[in-house]
């Protein structure tokens, strides 16, 4: 792990990041819209299913929503990474960075829940509540997930 | 799932935490300056560093991001590796020999870089 860590830390990639001038903060930047897309599409998606009567009525809205919130993943994922890299060591041994990546790890386990819960066929009111509870879930995990980002810079 | 999780969490425990932080992890109330040459210079993102001799040790002293640092004047072509330098700031409060500098003066020409 610590030679994974020194190795990123030492890429050209890595280089690049720390010596440009405007590279890392736009990266800085680019991670904050991205989250804000992110997070503002993850939360159309919960509350349209904590809305919604039935599962059923919820998905269209979600079929249509998600491409949004997938590709703003895919943005924060790499403007992570370019952000991540050129101090590796640091980063990885900041306590809030660990706990960030673990509600990371959890928040994505909910959304394969949730995934399941909304597939399955049927009006089964029980499964209704359980999606409702994972949504809720989904909320404040995204949101902590948010606020450890932000304090990785304060520890 | 179940195997990232405990790699994370063991991760966290065997490595002691030595951070990047905001202005809160130093010590404004101990505020000292540190006069010397520039040993070792690193003018990048997410900020720079430079470690200066300040009795008979090595002293880290932090510099901004390099946006700032250039925005304030303090380019390359004046904070070099030999230079003679006075910085104002303020140390760690863990006790580890870093400084954040409030400014730094070169030359006469002083660089506020909060």
């Amino acid at each position: 792990m610590e030679a994974f860590l020194a190795a990123t830390e030492a890429s050209p990639f890595a280089a690049t990041m720390r010596t440009s001038l405007f590279l890392y903060p736009v990266a800085n930047v680019v991670h904050v819209l991205a989250a804000l897309v992110f997070f503002a599409s993850v939360a159309a998606m919960d509350v349209w299913v904590l809305r919604a009567a039935t599962l059923a009525e919820a998905r269209p809205m979600l079929w249509r929503v998600r491409p949004i919130a997938a590709a703003a993943l895919v943005v924060q994922i790499l403007s992570g990474i370019a952000l991540f890299a050129p101090e590796a060591t640091h980063i990885a041994h900041n306590p809030v960075f660990q706990v960030k990546l673990v509600l990371i790890v959890i928040a994505l386990a909910n959304v394969v829940v949730l995934e399941v819960l909304i597939r399955r066929p049927g009006t089964d009111p029980a499964r209704r509540t359980q999606a409702r509870s994972a949504t809720a879930i989904s909320l404040a995990l995204w949101l902590c997930v948010a606020a450890a980002g932000r304090l990785i810079a304060y520890f | 799932m179940r195997i990232i999780l405990p790699v994370i969490l063991a991760f966290g425990v065997a490595v002691p935490a030595a951070a990047h932080h905001g202005w809160g992890s130093y010590n404004a109330d101990t505020p000292m300056t540190i006069a010397g040459n520039i040993e070792t210079l690193k003018l990048e993102n997410p900020h720079g560093e430079m470690t200066v001799t300040h009795e008979g040790d090595p002293w880290v002293i932090t510099l901004a991001p390099l946006t700032r640092m250039n925005t304030r004047g303090a380019t390359a072509d004046i904070v070099k590796v030999g230079e003679e330098v006075a910085a104002y700031g303020y140390p760690r409060r863990d006790g580890m020999k870093e400084m954040r500098a409030e400014w730094i003066e070169i030359g006469g020409q002083r660089f506020q870089l909060r």
